[in-house]
């Protein structure tokens, strides 16, 4: 039984269960991110981009959960760190859906794959991308 | 851009448009000058082709940039084939390589690039036009999407602070979001190389239009790359939280 300074909202029987669970990371990218976020080159590519240094305190806040969930099945903790995944999912990929200078597709053009024109489809035969494109398909099957 | 002799077709204005820049798309086979051969060792093109294509291969196979643009091509739908989408051939000297919009593929210049670093950059670069014509209803005709394009192509595969430096646009007392000024300068470089009939201060309202959405859309990549550290490799491993495995 885990030691947990609050019961959990919901009791999991297994923690694959859990909301986005599969958002959160192995603990130790948490910590990597945090070293570069806190790095002198970090620090100046921030500078460089932001003119401000970057707040780094959450990187090191999800490692704590992640390991409190590694090595002591705190659930909560686990609960923390899918939250502040999922606001960095948010944050993300927020201006590139409100991105409003191009309308969005439904689906791909269905001219993507159209065949070249026929002199260079010859020119390409046998050439070293040719047999490499055939052994990836031929290997997708 | 059409296959057809180009004493037959009418002049369209687009054939104008930095495609001159790629003299085998216009049908005609790149040949080498007599002084060229003998002095340059010019000439090779088909060992040269050979060995653009493995490069190109072996950033498919290695490059973690190279791989996350491909996944999340494959995840939208647009899967690159390697012989469909890719065309290595000798170009003017003065581009390294680019994307055909028409035929849908990119170009990479054999007789310009023959460093796997550098075609990791092109491929990536010209990868984010794919994705944004995959994704979006980009149509290249349009100053404003293309200036977008261009905006995300520069914000997320140049302006290390070491280019910026070298492109004038900062310096060791200049640097404080100067990345913002690279990018800029370096869209419209681009902007004008692919439209010379649009004048710099026209390509700069444009690119000042959309400059904010799109200098914040960071897929998907989702991070400015810091050079020489492992933020490529960060940004393959989390491809998986953002829809891209």
């Amino acid at each position: 039984m885990s030691e947990t300074k609050e019961t959990p909202a919901k009791q999991y029987v297994d923690e694959k269960d859990i909301p986005n669970v599969w958002l959160v990371r192995p603990c130790e990218s948490y910590k990597d991110e945090y070293s570069e976020c806190k790095s002198i080159r970090g620090r100046f590519h921030q500078y460089f981009i932001h003119g401000e240094n970057l707040d780094c305190a959450q990187w090191q806040t999800d490692f704590d959960n992640c390991m409190k969930f590694r090595l002591q099945k705190d659930i909560p903790a686990l609960e923390q760190v899918i939250k502040s995944e999922s606001k960095r999912r948010y944050e993300r990929l927020a201006p590139h859906y409100y991105n409003d200078v191009w309308k969005h597709r439904d689906k791909p053009p269905e001219d993507w794959n159209k065949p070249l024109p026929p002199k260079m489809q010859e020119e390409y035969k046998n050439t070293y991308l040719d047999h490499k494109a055939r052994e990836y398909k031929a290997s997708q099957t | 851009m059409s296959d057809k002799p180009s004493e037959a077709a009418p002049v369209d204005k687009e054939d104008n448009w930095g495609y001159d820049l790629y003299p085998e798309r216009r049908g005609e086979a790149a040949r080498a000058k007599w002084w060229q051969i003998a002095l340059f060792g010019a000439g090779q093109t088909n060992v040269e082709k050979t060995t653009c294509e493995r490069n190109v291969y072996n950033c498919f196979e290695n490059s973690p940039l190279v791989k996350l643009m491909y996944s999340a091509l494959k995840a939208s739908g647009c899967e690159i084939d390697l012989r469909r989408h890719i065309a290595c051939e000798v170009c003017d000297v003065s581009v390294s390589g680019g994307y055909d919009p028409k035929l849908n593929q990119i170009v990479v210049c054999q007789n310009v690039v023959r460093n796997k670093g550098i075609i990791q950059g092109i491929l990536t670069h010209e990868m984010i036009h794919m994705f944004d014509a995959c994704r979006h209803q980009l149509d290249f005709k349009n100053i404003h999407h293309l200036a977008c394009t261009e905006i995300r192509a520069a914000n997320l595969t140049h302006c290390s602070f070491m280019s910026a430096m070298f492109q004038g646009d900062a310096s060791p007392i200049r640097i404080r979001k100067q990345h913002a000024e690279c990018v800029k300068m370096k869209a419209l470089g681009s902007v004008m190389a692919v439209r010379p009939d649009v004048t710099k201060e026209e390509a700069l309202a444009a690119i000042d239009k959309v400059f904010t959405k799109c200098y914040n859309d960071l897929e998907p990549i989702g991070r400015r790359i810091r050079r020489n550290s492992a933020d490529m490799i960060r940004a393959y491993e989390e491809k998986g939280n953002y829809g891209y495995e």
